[in-house]
């Protein structure tokens, strides 16, 4: 009784002292705010990222593999699979016996010796690099340089598109199964731990053997190839989400939010997504290298991306014909230069995925 | 205008990228002195002002130098800590007490924190005077933890999980005592256990830090502090992240080593209560300078700086009821580019013209009793009093 | 005795807004194979009080006494073990007719008018009854949060880093339709003036926020719903003394214009002495007393809440207390100790202590404490206490 008299006689007077001390406090607060500057959280982590060297060198490194790879062949004179004109113009000569009716001395058919020379045509030869083919050509006779740029086109618009694939597939598993936690949290993470422990090469090759079985035309080889790289990937992905969402869970913004009452759908794409939105990123960019080495891998093997289209995987393939050897030891103009593009590749993202992870982690001193 | 502001209230690229060049600069040649070896003693040994005194700080000045601007987080700091007394350092959050106390042990986060200028002056146990704000890195780390030590607030994250109590214990006394057999070691670190006040020392030595509670791990934090005998102790809010009841049982166990040892306590705390307790002297800090200090006697009964005032006001006190608390408007400013008036101006209820001034130096207004603060200058220097 | 106790100490009355009774929570840390739970911690243990509209419950106690699970128990963060957490006083007009139907207390008086009972005398029923919150189904519950805010200790991470903050206030106010939509920014901007935030404070993110200011952003955030209720988990321990004082202030001012009700959750007694009209004192999952403010302070009885209120410092080096200095840790409230919970470090325990836990009794009036000391009922002969050894 006492408590709600002292309540009732409250509000008349402390309104009027709230209403000052409110607008006071506020307004010093203003001055004070204001006074110094802060850097935008964007700002923040692009400066972390360019304080580290390696990071630059990094983002040098592919930003020159995509101006190579997407602008240069515009400024290349040859196209992908045509024939850069190193080549000969020859005859060839084919000695055939012709036996006629006419009777020698002896009474025996006269047989002509003939030497059979045809129209002039030409064939193509590797070459070594020289002014017209910079880095020569190969032993169809297509520029190489152009050749890499094109390799450079599937390499990387592959591995971006299986990237985003494999985020987009591995975001929501794996949000589903933090969020929701439990048993579908257990069904979830099972299935993943299959998919990890499913040994990854042997797999790709008997799949890529098997589309060969199936008679896919090469065209259409290069979907199946992403599909197939796309499953095998997204599970680490879906793991990395959900370890992330289980811990964001107990944060406290995720409490308020389930204490405001914010739907479950506001809640995994406002407050959560976003939040792991950063180590997403990282963990991206470190598996664009991985998946650029895949498909090298597998053109290597002839599984990928077939001739006569180019890869870079399949350029170094080269060494492995009948006149490998000769390639491989003469001609290295041949396969070195899609070696070196594919390190820059992997090297250039693991830079810049490193630079990226210290850019993101606010625990990073300095 | 809203618009505006918000442009103004980040900093741009060009800016930043000049900041950033400038420190590094600086910080090197600051990285570069403290790395060197061999340096002649006499370089950094000095003399105390007055010998009474085990710590002195002379107009110490340390910096963070971020990519915003330099903070000045200690700003020139005059103060003493008499022999066997309990110093105790009060402000809020972000005011420079910590640095200041990181200063001391030379443990400020380098290289963005340096200390700028000014100087320590510390007495070792063998009477010599070291500056430790000349101190290179090497002549440094025979004396910390073995002169002086420091006690942190977390005592969950301050011991290392992985190793027992007595292996993190023995390795102090190994580390500063050349000679020490691994038996001695145990001996004394069980030893020490019993001093501040854990009975099974044996049991606890094997025990992993997991295995105790937040005021065992203090307990043992405070032993490993005394294990090489220091003269002072450096606590840093000891008792912050524990709970009143075993707050209490520290703070008695501060008290009571500070006798046995015969040492003298630097306690840093937000906690007026704590520092009324405790300390015999009190400094005040706000905005890294020190804007009153005194026995303790003079700071809580006698008051002057209006932000002293403020801050006893507006703590709510258990043996008092007040309708409405006061409470200081706005917040503590940001250490970057602070102005030259008195950096409590903005948020002062005593406010007066000759706070629009300089910033006033810190005077003796009674014995020990100084403070900063233009309404107790002088009436010839044109204070308001 | 009316027909709702259950053996609660106190009679409930119709200005209650919040009635626990046996409120109890237990978290499994370890079970079986068959999902048997072997070893729980008990973090909330038939703690029952009431709370009256527009007043503050303070809840003081040391970490582990489960102050904090009692709190978001409260908002069904977390499911209770058993007991009721009733609320009289919600707005339940967003709820359809179905589920208030459910939300009739399982009595048989209510037979009928659960099976056809209109809208109108559904919530005409329910105003007086009070829902228990644990029966409201979970789909539904989202409808009922507006009412029952929180607000928390850390105000670093209780903000989403990637939110503005007018987004961060205007999420559920848009979410619950609190006012129109073209209306959510002048209304968000209002909040934030009465939480003393400038309105160009609305396109910033939260790292650019001091402690303090970040906090008023949380209050901003919970006010705009409009809550009868706001569970404040330690909101000032994170903060300076002096903006400490500042948001005192402003929940104070919060409470007087709008008649919220306050459980100030807190470790810090003088705060909750300042802020609360009862307080409650909490050791290790249990209610050890409950009292008004004043009461409790001026003549504590508990011996646990006499050495908690010794052992404050008090910012005045004249005064001298006269410590009660308590032995010993709080023992895991995974095991906690048979009989009175806190017999391991009193000072007053007898041997009935050891072996039997106290009642919460009423013995003044409004002053309830749980202890043996004070037992009226029983018809032991009070015994003498025994020094405790160790």
């Amino acid at each position: 009784m006492e408590k709600d008299k002292r309540f009732n006689e409250l509000p008349s007077e402390p309104e009027t002292v709230n209403e000052e001390t409110v607008l006071e406090e506020t307004a010093e607060e203003e001055s004070l705010a204001d006074r110094v500057k802060v850097m935008s959280p964007g700002r923040l982590v692009l400066k972390r990222f360019f304080r580290s060297k390696l990071s630059v060198v990094g983002l040098t490194m592919l930003l020159a593999l995509f101006l190579f790879s997407f602008v240069g062949p515009f400024f290349s004179p040859f196209g992908e699979t045509q024939n850069a004109g190193a080549s000969k113009w020859v005859t060839s000569k084919i000695p055939h016996d012709m036996v006629t009716t006419d009777k020698d001395e002896n009474g025996n058919n006269i047989t002509y010796h003939l030497l059979e020379v045809s129209d002039p045509y030409q064939v193509s030869s590797k070459t070594k690099p020289d002014s017209k083919n910079w880095l020569g050509t190969d032993q169809y006779g297509y520029d190489i340089l152009t050749r890499l740029m094109y390799g450079g086109r599937v390499s990387l618009s592959l591995s971006f598109i299986v990237i985003f694939a494999e985020m987009l597939l591995g975001t929501v598993i794996g949000s589903i199964s933090g969020y929701f936690g439990g048993w579908v949290d257990q069904i979830i993470m099972r299935i993943v731990d299959i998919f990890n422990c499913l040994p990854g090469l042997p797999i790709l090759l008997l799949a890529a053997s098997l589309l060969d079985g199936w008679g896919i035309p090469p065209r259409q080889k290069i979907y199946w190839l992403m599909l197939i790289l796309t499953v095998f990937g997204w599970s680490g992905i879906a793991r990395l989400v959900r370890g992330q969402i289980l811990s964001l869970r107990e944060q406290e913004y995720m409490i308020a939010a389930e204490a405001t009452g914010i739907s479950v759908r506001h809640k995994i794409f406002r407050h959560l997504i976003p939040n792991v939105m950063p180590q997403l990123i990282v963990q991206a960019t470190l598996g664009l290298g991985g998946i650029i080495l895949y498909e090298a891998t597998l053109s290597y093997l002839g599984l990928g991306i077939p001739f006569p289209y180019a890869a870079w995987g399949t350029m170094i393939n080269s060494t492995s014909g009948a006149s490998g050897r000769d390639i491989l030891q003469n001609y290295p103009n041949l396969w070195v230069p899609a070696g070196i593009l594919i390190v820059m590749a992997v090297l250039g993202f693991n830079f810049v995925g490193d630079g990226l992870r210290d850019a993101f982690d606010p625990k990073m001193k300095r | 205008m809203a618009q505006a502001k918000k442009d103004s209230h980040y900093i741009s690229a060009k800016e930043s990228r000049r900041i950033a060049a400038e420190n590094r600069k600086i910080t090197r040649a600051f990285e570069k002195k403290k790395a060197r070896r061999n340096v002649n003693e006499s370089e950094y040994l000095t003399k105390m002002a007055d010998d009474g005194n085990i710590v002195e700080f002379d107009n110490l000045h340390t910096y963070f130098y971020t990519d915003v601007g330099t903070v000045k987080a200690v700003d020139g700091i005059t103060f003493s800590i008499p022999e066997g007394s309990i110093v105790g350092v009060v402000g809020e959050s972000g005011c420079g007490k910590s640095v200041t106390s990181l200063s001391l042990m030379q443990l400020v986060q380098g290289p963005a924190g340096q200390i700028a200028s000014g100087s320590i002056r510390f007495k070792a146990s063998d009477g010599k005077v070291y500056d430790v704000a000349k101190m290179p890195t090497a002549a440094m780390n025979k004396i910390r933890g073995k002169e002086m030590a420091m006690i942190f607030q977390e005592p969950m994250t301050s011991l290392n999980p992985v190793f027992k109590i007595g292996q993190q214990l023995d390795e102090v006394m190994l580390l500063h005592t050349p000679g020490a057999t691994k038996e001695q070691a145990k001996a004394r670190s069980i030893e020490m256990l019993g001093l501040v006040g854990i009975s099974d020392g044996e049991r606890i030595y094997n025990q992993f830090p997991h295995e105790l509670s937040g005021g065992m791990r203090q307990r043992v934090m405070i032993a490993m502090a005394l294990e090489c005998n220091p003269r002072l102790i450096v606590a840093d809010e000891p008792t912050t992240a524990l709970d009143v009841t075993i707050q209490a049982q520290i703070l008695d166990l501060l008290r009571d080593i500070k006798t046995k040892i015969n040492g003298s306590i630097m306690l840093i705390t937000h906690d007026l209560g704590v520092i009324a307790e405790m300390a015999d002297y009190v400094v005040v800090m706000y905005a890294g300078r020190v804007i009153e200090q005194g026995t303790a006697k003079e700071i809580f009964d006698h008051p002057m700086h209006p932000y002293t005032i403020g801050l006893q006001k507006s703590k709510p006190m258990v043996n008092q009821s007040v309708e409405r608390l006061y409470s200081i408007p706005g917040a503590v400013p940001n250490p970057v580019d602070l102005p030259n008036y008195c950096y409590f101006r903005d948020r002062c209820d005593r406010r007066c013209p000759a706070c629009n001034g300089d910033y006033p130096e810190i005077r003796t207004v009674a014995g020990t009793h100084r403070v900063a603060c233009h309404l107790y200058e002088p009436e010839d220097k044109g204070g308001a009093k | 005795m009316s027909e709702f106790d259950y053996g609660l100490p106190f009679v409930e009355e119709p200005d209650d807004i919040i009635v626990l009774k046996h409120l109890t929570k237990h978290f499994p840390i370890k079970t079986n194979l068959f999902g048997k739970v072997l070893v729980s911690v008990k973090a909330v243990n038939d703690v029952s009080i009431k709370v009256k509209k527009g007043t503050t419950l303070g809840v003081v106690g040391e970490s582990g006494c489960g102050k904090t699970t009692m709190g978001r128990t409260m908002l069904r963060l977390y499911d209770v073990t058993s007991g009721e957490i009733i609320y009289k006083g919600l707005d339940l007009s967003r709820l359809s007719t179905q589920e208030l139907r459910k939300l009739l207390p399982k009595e048989e008086k209510f037979a009928a008018l659960r099976a056809n009972g209109g809208r109108e005398e559904l919530l005409e029923a329910l105003a007086v009854t009070g829902v228990n919150i644990n029966d409201v189904p979970r789909s539904a519950m989202r409808k009922l949060r507006p009412d029952l805010q929180i607000i928390f200790q850390d105000p670093y991470s209780s903000l989403s880093p990637r939110l503005t903050i007018g987004s961060i206030i205007s999420e559920a106010v848009e979410e619950h339709h609190i006012v129109p939509k073209n209306e959510v920014r002048e209304y968000v901007l209002k909040i934030m003036k009465e939480c003393g935030l400038q309105p160009y404070y609305y396109d910033r993110y939260p790292h650019e926020f001091s402690g303090g200011q970040r906090q008023r952003i949380c209050i901003a955030r919970a006010l705009a719903l409009n809550p009868k209720i706001v569970i404040c988990d330690e909101p000032v321990s994170a903060l300076d003394v002096s903006i400490q004082a500042q948001i005192i202030n402003l929940l104070k001012d919060l409470q007087e214009q709008r008649g919220i009700t306050y459980v100030f959750i807190s470790h810090d007694l003088s705060v909750v002495k300042h802020i609360s009209t009862d307080v409650a004192v909490m050791y290790l999952g249990s209610l050890m007393e409950k009292a008004p403010t004043d009461a409790i302070f001026d003549k504590p009885l508990h011996p646990y809440t006499k050495a908690l209120l010794s052992a404050v410092p008090v910012p005045d080096p004249n005064v001298k207390m006269n410590r009660i200095i308590l032995e010993g840790d709080i023992p895991s409230p995974a095991n906690p100790p048979a009989g009175c919970k806190f017999h391991t470090r009193c000072r007053e325990c007898m041997e009935v202590c050891k072996s039997v836990e106290p009642n919460l009794v009423e013995y003044e009036p409004e002053h309830f404490v749980a202890c043996h000391l004070y037992q009226k009922e029983t018809n032991d002969v009070p015994q003498t206490p025994t020094e405790k050894n160790g």
